[in-house]
């Protein structure tokens, strides 16, 4: 009797220190977040009050100036930054070139993984060299080309460049989840009767939707996050969030608190993206997830 | 209905070899088997022939035509895969819909649902027809493959080890179904499978082959009775047939063969390989003895017999197989009772009237 007590006693501490100690380490990597979202409920003399104030009066001032563009300069007037337009942009350009990824690299992928053809893997691994490489020195040269055909700051100029970061994602994901699934589904339908291309449709599609979903997501997340593309090849029409964020600190002030709404708006999607399709993620990105 | 003919067939994958230069031809109707061990080139027959893989070399025949060129799914053939490759996104009926939805299939609804419904029927599996894939066990898929192979009317079945993963109770009367279907629906049926039970009881006649080349064609008689080759002899039986080196040798006008390894192990055979062997006298060649064609005895019988002791028993079920070994050689043979046969147990043996396989050292048939 007294051992299995202390045994008990003993599992339930070391349930307490597991999670005491989950909850440090989540603390350390989540405080910056925390801070911020508290930040953006907090007036900016609560923000640069010192001692820092944990307990505070929430407002949504900062959420307002941000949602109605108005916010006001303490004994200037008024200044507009439109960041809910920027907020549109950054979706319209981000969805955009994801999409164009899928239509286009799904079926790189497919080829990559079922064809046999000279330097499959040489183009495989061109695809993957654009992601090793410094966006900053491509980033001149395509400038001076989109300035003379006039792609720049317009959402199809933007929409190409941002294939250097989801293409690549959607090509690799896609081509180890295609070659994950056996080559003999396709070649049933086809025995039944289709050509190729309508089997592939028709029996491969909706085995690697998750995959499609999965790498989608991820690359639609880097999409979402670049500055570097949108700083230099974007400007007032095609502004993205990560640009409009950065305006917020203007040589009268530093607007912590609405910079802080603002990143709290433009990190949202994501998180309600993630937390939705978390099982096709896990899923997706756990290749091989197709059992016969 | 239709007739197949491969010529001089090459498959090659990169440097692999999978098919060398194989040409065979099989009848209209004619169930036909190819029996290998796994890695044989087996299934890449059967692709060769359904125009999934073309081949690097050769020509393939449906009907006297060439359709080397043909795609597959213009050449009406039927296969089923050895995973089954039911689409694991639809259901049951779903998967068995599938070929009529292809243009060419195209028929009325009460039509398709009206064969799918038959061929439900015939296979057992009506219950099953709204369950999604992963929700059938292993018998039943087979049920499923073998149903959507047979919903339409192909000019041909392409059968890919269809027993092979299936329990070995359902198997047995799988097997009975399958020639049942063969029988009911005269098309031509080509069977792969590496299981020589199969082949010997399906087939009209047997194709062996071993790394891509054929070993023998023949009926399943001629297989077993017959085998060209020690490859052959040894695919077919169970256990497998037992293989001797012996020398032929001359003892007072009888012919005597005799291990060279070991003088104690030598017998004179009395069946009609006499004249073989005279052509053979002072030659090294491999015997081979069916494990059934062993005669035994617990008690000393005459000369011809031999004693040894049991080093193994297995029961299985109403026979047993005994091992024993002679200096280096394993015997292997079938019993005819259930009885169990302790180790150890003495044992006299007489190989002399067994009907003997003969075999040169290189692998082939002594003729």
């Amino acid at each position: 009797m007294e051992q299995i007590e202390i045994k008990q006693r003993k599992n339930w501490l070391s349930i307490i220190g597991v999670n005491l100690a989950l909850i440090v380490i989540f603390a350390f990597f989540l405080f910056p977040i925390l801070w911020m979202v508290g930040m953006s409920f907090k007036t900016i003399d609560d923000i640069l009050a010192w001692p820092p104030k944990f307990f505070f009066t929430p407002t949504l001032e900062n959420y307002k100036a941000i949602i109605f563009s108005q916010m006001e300069v303490r004994g200037v007037g008024s200044i507009q930054i439109d960041f809910m337009a920027s907020f549109l942009n950054t979706l319209i350009i981000s969805a955009g070139a994801v999409l164009v990824s899928v239509i286009l690299g799904v079926p790189a992928a497919y080829a990559l993984s079922r064809f046999k053809f000279k330097a499959r893997e040489n183009i495989g691994f061109m695809f993957l060299s654009f992601r090793f490489g410094p966006e900053l020195l491509v980033i001149i040269p395509i400038y001076f080309i989109f300035q003379r055909i006039g792609l720049i700051d317009t959402y199809p100029g933007l929409i190409w460049v941002y294939q250097l970061i989801t293409m690549p994602m959607v090509i690799w994901i896609m081509r180890s989840y295609i070659e994950d699934v056996p080559v003999d589904f396709e070649d049933a339908c086809v025995v039944d009767g289709y050509p190729r291309w309508k089997a592939v449709f028709r029996v491969l599609t909706p085995i690697i939707r998750p995959g499609i979903a999965a790498s989608a997501l991820l690359a639609f997340i880097y999409a979402w996050n670049n500055f570097i593309f949108a700083l230099v090849l974007g400007s007032s029409n095609t502004s993205t969030i990560t640009l409009s964020a950065m305006k917020f600190i203007s040589a009268e002030a530093l607007r912590y608190g609405i910079m802080s709404a603002g990143i709290v708006i433009s990190f949202l999607p994501i998180l309600v993206f993630s937390i939705f399709a978390q099982r096709y993620f896990v899923r997706g990105l756990s290749m091989g997830a197709i059992k016969r | 209905m239709a007739q197949v003919a491969l010529q001089n067939i090459t498959m090659k994958f990169d440097s692999v070899i999978a098919l060398q230069d194989l040409s065979l031809e099989i009848e209209d109707g004619e169930f036909f088997v190819i029996l290998g061990p796994a890695g044989a080139g087996k299934t890449t027959i059967l692709k060769v022939i359904a125009g999934l893989l073309k081949p690097t070399r050769g020509r393939v025949y449906i009907n006297g035509l060439d359709v080397t060129n043909v795609p597959a799914n213009l050449r009406n053939i039927a296969m089923t895969f050895e995973d089954y490759a039911l689409y694991p996104t639809f259901t049951v009926y779903q998967n068995l819909q599938n070929p009529f939805g292809a243009l060419k299939n195209r028929l009325p609804k009460e039509e398709v649902d009206q064969k799918i419904h038959q061929i439900v029927t015939m296979l057992q599996i009506e219950h099953l027809l709204h369950r999604k894939v992963d929700q059938l066990s292993g018998g039943q898929k087979q049920r499923v493959s073998l149903a959507r192979s047979m919903v339409r009317q192909p000019r041909l079945f392409l059968f890919d080890e269809p027993l092979s993963h299936v329990d070995a109770k359902i198997r047995h009367s799988m097997r009975a179904e399958l020639h049942r279907l063969a029988s009911v629906l005269a098309t031509t049926t080509i069977y792969v499978t590496h299981d020589y039970v199969e082949a010997l009881s399906l087939g009209d006649r047997i194709m062996v082959i071993d790394k891509g080349v054929i070993q023998q064609i023949g009926t399943p008689s001629e297989i077993y009775h017959n085998p060209k080759n020690e490859f052959v002899a040894k695919i077919v039986g169970q256990p497998t047939i037992n293989l001797f080196t012996f020398q032929v040798m001359k003892d007072k006008e009888r012919l005597i063969l005799q291990d060279p390894t070991n003088p104690q192990f030598s017998f004179s055979p009395k069946g009609q390989a006499g004249e073989i062997l005279a052509k053979n006298l002072g030659e090294t060649i491999r015997v081979g003895i069916r494990p059934q064609d062993i005669r035994y005895s617990f008690t000393p019988t005459n000369q011809d017999y031999f004693v040894s002791k049991v080093d193994l028993f297995e029961l299985w079920g109403r026979r047993g197989m005994v091992l024993i070994m002679i200096g280096d050689n394993p015997i292997r043979i079938l019993t005819q009772s259930d009885e169990v046969i302790p180790a150890g147990q003495e044992i006299w043996l007489n190989i002399s009237e067994a009907p003997l396989y003969l075999i040169n050292l290189a692998g082939a048939k002594l003729e």
